[in-house]
């Protein structure tokens, strides 16, 4: 598994918030940081198929991300910042509904289901309805969704800004689990919090992008 | 100015105790508050801003009475909630003279204060944009220049850095640290590390009820001796990874890096170092949930 930003410009309209990003992500975790405004989300949006490059390429395993289209997306698994409305339905029920909308077989849903419940700590309140979730509860329904599809490329848009200092550290673990098979790419604005952690970062200002790697 | 809280206790309907007979001080200077989500924070940051009645006991804020007299605490404090409502369309010069017109402030006093506001938070040079056109981080120092209305002796903050990128976040720090010289300051956060460096004292709340009152210092000796630091390969973190309490871990190559609490040294192998505000804050939680845990255990 391999992502690769290629020359990649991306913005709205034909104005590029980001320009020339070069680089390559394996298996592990980076984050992203840089100030509000320097494009932490329009990167994510474009890494998760939502915003089509200016210029340039996202390739996934060497192949256009934007032309794999599907069999991208099918690899990828994202929680945004806010998860929008939230529907009134039990936290187990949301998430079946989510795996058949995702497209997986009926006779896996329900063993993956509750899989995600385990990984994301959600097993106490399985059968309480989505909106009675606290902030962090419903971070951490975010995440559960995005797990669905046992995805190779998860991507975190500030996944612990609700948390609170216990559920913190229990969140490094799971990332430290999560990254050990997968590329998880996170939107930061605490990136000391995980930089132990990561891969790499990168830093975005000014329309740019620098990685490091650790 | 000295906040008493005597054994504050807060209920609401459908039975839930968001504050049981919580008893301390908050003193002058910045004073850190934290605890898990529902651990009744905000009950208690909105009973100190007189926007919720405690069933029983009592606040104090310096020689005044709560009960007694809200208007006078009124005066006193500035609030910055977690979530303010602002109106898009106004721009910061107007808001701030609404709030001060709400705190009852004339408009010949407000006008000079509110000009002194804008330029402390930095939004001076943006006197002509709408709110609604500010980013989360001039939004949080408008929150900020609201709650100093009034030249509060005061200030109450419920998570301020939520949004903010790490440059405002440390700017946000900084004018606390410089308001708080003058005042009582207390702040709630789940970022620990943000109470570490600024706050010389602190409470932690859990379920309602008081853990801990008193200096930071202090509570990291909840930690002292065990906080390990620990070198794995790969293979042997996989095996006892869930045996273990990792505060953090990082991968260097085929080896992984552990951050661990622990009664005893870890297979005999590892370094026991200083512990930090979290490690203290781990601990603490750690032995209240045993408490909790033992106590049940009694009840059934």
């Amino acid at each position: 598994m391999r992502l690769t930003f290629a020359a990649l410009s991306c913005g709205y309209g034909r104005t590029p918030v980001l320009t020339d990003l070069s680089f390559t992500l394996r298996r592990g975790l980076w984050l992203i940081t840089g100030p509000n405004g320097s494009g932490k989300s329009t990167l994510m949006r474009c890494a998760v198929g939502l915003l089509p490059p200016i210029a340039g390429r996202l390739l996934w395993d060497g192949a256009d991300a934007y032309r794999l289209a599907e069999r991208y997306r099918w690899h990828l698994g994202y929680a945004p910042q806010e998860t929008g409305g939230s529907p009134d339905m039990p936290v187990r029920a949301y998430l079946h509904y989510l795996a058949a909308l995702k497209g997986i077989l009926p006779a896996r849903r329900a063993a993956r289901v509750n899989e995600v419940i385990t990984i994301a700590s959600l097993t106490e309140v399985a059968d309480r309805p989505v909106p009675d979730l606290s902030g962090g509860l419903q971070q951490r329904m975010g995440l559960a969704q995005a797990l669905l599809n046992d995805p190779d490329l998860l991507l975190l848009d500030e996944p612990a800004v609700s948390l609170d200092p216990e559920e913190r550290v229990r969140f490094r673990q799971l990332l430290l689990d999560l990254s050990a098979d997968r590329i998880v790419l996170t939107a930061t604005n605490l990136p000391d919090e995980l930089d132990g952690m990561a891969s790499g970062i990168i830093r975005l200002s000014s329309g740019r992008a620098i990685l490091t790697e650790a | 100015m000295d906040i008493a809280l005597t054994s504050v206790t807060k209920r609401f309907s459908g039975g839930v105790t968001a504050l049981d007979r919580v008893s301390f001080t908050v003193t002058p200077g910045m004073f850190g508050l934290l605890g898990p989500n529902g651990a009744g924070k905000t009950t208690l940051m909105r009973i100190l801003s007189t926007l919720l009645e405690p069933d029983q006991g009592s606040v104090a804020f310096g020689e005044i009475d709560l009960r007694e007299d809200p208007q006078a605490v009124r005066r006193l404090i500035g609030y910055l909630p977690q979530e303010l409502g602002f109106y898009r369309q106004l721009t910061g010069p107007e808001y701030l003279d609404l709030v001060a017109g709400m705190k009852g402030l004339s408009a010949r006093e407000a006008r000079p204060e509110t000009a002194r506001l804008l330029e402390q938070v930095n939004l001076a040079h943006q006197r002509k944009k709408r709110i609604g056109e500010y980013s989360g981080g001039m939004r949080r120092r408008l929150g900020i220049a609201q709650a100093l209305l009034g030249d509060p002796q005061v200030i109450i903050v419920d998570e301020p850095t939520a949004g903010l990128d790490p440059e405002e976040r440390l700017r946000f720090r900084n004018l606390l640290a410089d308001l708080s010289a003058q005042r009582t300051i207390l702040l709630s956060t789940h970022i620990v590390a943000d109470v570490e460096t600024t706050c010389e004292r602190l409470a932690v709340l859990n379920r309602g009820h008081l853990l801990y009152a008193g200096p930071t210092e202090q509570l990291l000796e909840q930690a002292d001796g065990q906080v390990w630091q620990l070198d794995l390969d790969a293979r042997e973190f996989e095996r006892v990874r869930h045996t273990l309490q990792i505060v953090s871990a990082r991968r260097s190559g085929p080896d992984v890096s552990l951050r661990v609490i622990a009664g005893e040294n870890p297979f005999g192998g590892a370094v026991r170092t200083e512990p930090t505000l979290e490690d203290g804050y781990l601990c603490l939680m750690q032995s209240a949930g045993a408490a909790i845990a033992s106590a049940q255990e009694v009840g059934a």
